[in-house]
């Protein structure tokens, strides 16, 4: 569903993403780390569309995202860091608009029921959403998602800044998901929510994807040990 | 986002999708809806507006009615004046009044610079009296409380102040990333947003333009209310409306920070409401000034001399010769009229010929001023529409220059009128006197103010202008798109 084929990016002289080779397939979680700097946000760019490759190929639901952007959009729903909504919109009204970008009008029941899937509660439905926390607000993203009843999707460091109780709550949503053969890539700092939530794990720094593993296969200790490997040679480098 | 297709040619294709212009309409308008800024400053347009027109409306109606019980007054005088000579009256003289249409309750235009009166006697052309300007304090240099005012000066600022962030909140907000990862091409967003904007700059002017308009029509005054007068003036308000509505999303796209692009907008207003106006008619003055009152003098006096002197009859000696040798006579007393009239009659012409020379270089000045200014037209699409907004209203200086004409005209008629009754009443001298049949049977004065199609036509230059406004700021939404692959 989602695949890099020697995917470069650079910038000048810096090489942000080195020819990257990554699959994921239908119902896969797969969670990139790697510390700051790594290029897992050029990366997610870079399937988003959002910049367009140095060299190599992006690929989406088969279509090479570089000929195929605004096709590829149909099929894809992104939640960055920190989901910026409409701030004097109500968390129903943003679902209504993003999810009308996407699919058309969808009735307010069926609405209510998507931000009800994704976890908010009812008496936020109609707050507006510059009084939301993070974590309601990475709902909402949820409930976009599913609107858009996308294949794929892209999160971009989403538990950052969660609470341990919302980041489970997301975690869960993002194993509804994966259940209904959605491809999620998802990056992250955080090694036990990357293992307990991921079906596979890819370990990136200075934009190379060092180690892969599958998730259930993968020991804390050993994903962390090699991870500090990852991030101190990065450091020495430094 | 697909960034990198949008073409002119994809601007006009029929949508696939409409309902997402729509729906992002929907969404700029209810995100307007709930800030304060954008409530405080249409409540205030409300204010001001209605403070404008009930201002407009009191002045327009006791103008009126002064307008009525002076003109009035001024024909009974006329009627009852005492016997006396007709040259007698010519001097005494009556007043004309210059009738306003309707919309002068919109824009009063130059009315009250130019005075609306005109002094009406024998051998003078006045100028207009009776400008409000002389009984005001400097404080109305600051700009009059019209409905025209709010309309054309304050409506960009509002237009701007709904739309200047249009973009940029996008980005500075973190939603222009939301939106890149949907299915909605910059030209779908772009026209969104121009709707949202142009929704709420219309659902405000709209109404206001309907109130004004019933205000008007049930306004107690002389004039009919023309409906597509009126229409056609909202025409060109709109047309003007899209000009700051366009080159607002055009700064916002390219501004990076919603702070820049409110400044960088405010500039544009100073520069095309405040600056350029005032910058070209100044020049105009300067490059070509207006005669003062002593040069018109003297223009008078050159243009004048050698012309017979109805008062000086030794001006008129050759005069005399040729009409006594023309009715074979020895003596003025043997002419079949009254050689005195003839002679006041002749000297009058006289004197039409020097004013038509003096006023014709006025006139000539006024037209080379105007041809400049208009010049800054290119510089500021406030020039076309405030020339069109006065001409519609019947308020600008062509209008009152013709009614000066027809005036003048008719101070002819009426000076001739009596002058031949002195010939033709009378064999000699000035003792005759001329009662009250005299005075009722003076030539009527008639003025119908110029049909809108004269309007239009005179106003064509203007109207290319503001249509060239509308084309370029159109043209200038073509420049936006993705110039970085970062945006």
């Amino acid at each position: 569903m989602l695949k890099a084929d020697r995917l470069t990016k650079r910038y000048g002289d810096l090489t942000a993403v080195n020819e990257l080779n990554l699959e994921v397939k239908e119902g896969q979680i797969y969670c990139l780390l790697g510390p700051n700097g790594a290029g897992k946000t050029t990366t997610v760019n870079l399937f988003m569309g959002f910049v367009t490759p140095t060299e190599g190929k992006v690929f989406i639901n088969g279509m090479n995202v570089a000929q195929n952007a605004q096709e590829t959009k149909c099929v894809l729903s992104y939640i960055p860091e920190n989901l910026a909504l409409y701030p004097n919109l109500t968390g129903l009204e943003n679902l209504e608009f993003f999810a009308g970008l996407s699919n058309g009008q969808l009735a307010d029941s069926d609405l209510k029921k998507l931000l009800n899937e994704a976890g908010l509660q009812q008496g936020a439905f109609d707050q507006r959403v510059s009084g939301y926390s993070k974590g309601m607000r990475q709902k909402v993203g949820i409930a976009i998602a599913l609107a858009k009843d996308s294949k794929a999707l892209i999160l971009d460091e989403p538990t950052s800044g969660l609470d341990p109780q919302a980041s489970n709550e997301f975690a869960r949503l993002l194993g509804i998901l994966s259940d209904r053969g959605v491809a999620i890539l998802m990056t992250t700092h955080d090694l036990f929510r990357a293992r307990e939530t991921g079906t596979r794990i890819g370990i990136m720094s200075e934009g190379v994807l060092r180690r892969e593993f599958n998730a259930k296969d993968v020991k804390h200790d050993e994903l962390e040990q090699v991870y500090l490997e990852q991030v101190l040679h990065n450091v020495q480098e430094a | 986002m697909n960034l990198n297709r949008f073409t002119w040619n994809r601007f006009f294709i029929m949508y696939r999708r409409p309902e997402m212009i729509i729906r992002i309409a929907k969404k700029e308008w209810k995100e307007q809806l709930r800030e304060k800024r954008f409530l405080a400053a249409g409540l205030l347009m409300v204010l001001l507006f209605g403070a404008a027109l009930i201002s407009s409306k009191a002045y327009y109606e006791k103008e009126q009615d002064l307008r009525l019980q002076a003109q009035h007054g001024i024909e009974e005088n006329w009627l009852n004046q005492r016997d006396k000579n007709p040259h007698g009256a010519a001097h005494y003289g009556i007043y004309l009044f210059k009738p306003e249409s309707r919309l002068a309750l919109v824009d009063r235009g130059v009315n009250r610079y130019a005075g609306t009166a005109f002094f009406v006697e024998g051998h003078v052309r006045n100028e207009a009296q009776f400008r409000k300007i002389e009984d005001e304090t400097g404080l109305v240099r600051f700009g009059e409380l019209t409905p025209a005012y709010i309309l054309i000066t304050l409506m960009p600022l509002f237009i701007i102040l709904i739309g200047f962030n249009s973009f940029t909140k996008e980005r500075e907000g973190g939603t222009w990333r939301m939106l890149q990862s949907h299915d909605v091409s910059l030209r779908k967003l772009l026209l969104g947003k121009w709707a949202g904007v142009a929704f709420t700059t219309f659902m405000l002017f709209i109404p206001l333009f309907i109130l004004m308009g019933l205000i008007i029509y049930n306004v107690s005054g002389i004039g009919e209310f023309s409906f597509t007068h009126y229409l056609i003036l909202g025409a060109f308000y709109s047309l003007y409306y899209l000009v700051f509505i366009n080159l607002t999303l055009i700064v916002s796209w390219f501004s990076k920070r919603s702070g820049a692009a409110f400044i960088t907008l405010l500039a544009i207003w100073i520069v095309a409401i405040l600056v350029v106006p005032k910058l070209f008619v100044s020049a105009a003055q300067y490059l070509n000034p207006l005669p003062d009152t002593n040069t018109v003098a003297e223009m008078y006096r050159e243009a004048r001399a050698g012309g017979i002197d109805g008062h000086v009859p030794s001006s008129a000696r050759e005069l005399e010769r040729e009409v006594m040798e023309e009715y074979g006579v020895d003596r003025l007393e043997d002419l079949p009229f009254n050689f005195f009239g003839l002679r006041l009659q002749v000297g009058e012409e006289y004197d039409t010929k020097a004013y038509n020379y003096v006023f014709g270089h006025i006139h000539s000045v006024i037209s080379d001023q105007d041809a400049l200014i208009r010049k800054g037209s290119l510089l500021s699409p406030f020039l076309p529409v405030r020339n069109l907004s006065m001409a519609m209203a019947y308020t600008d200086v062509d209008k009152h220059w013709d009614f000066s004409e027809a005036v003048e005209l008719y101070r002819q008629d009426f000076v001739r009128y009596l002058n031949e009754d002195l010939m033709y009443s009378s064999r000699t001298g000035d003792t005759y006197l001329a009662g009250s049949d005299v005075w009722a049977a003076k030539p009527d004065f008639s003025y119908e103010l110029p049909a809108m199609r004269e309007v239009l036509t005179a106003q064509t230059g203007n109207l290319l202008l503001l249509f060239g406004w509308v084309g370029f700021s159109f043209l200038g939404l073509l420049t936006i798109r993705s110039t970085s692959e970062e945006s």
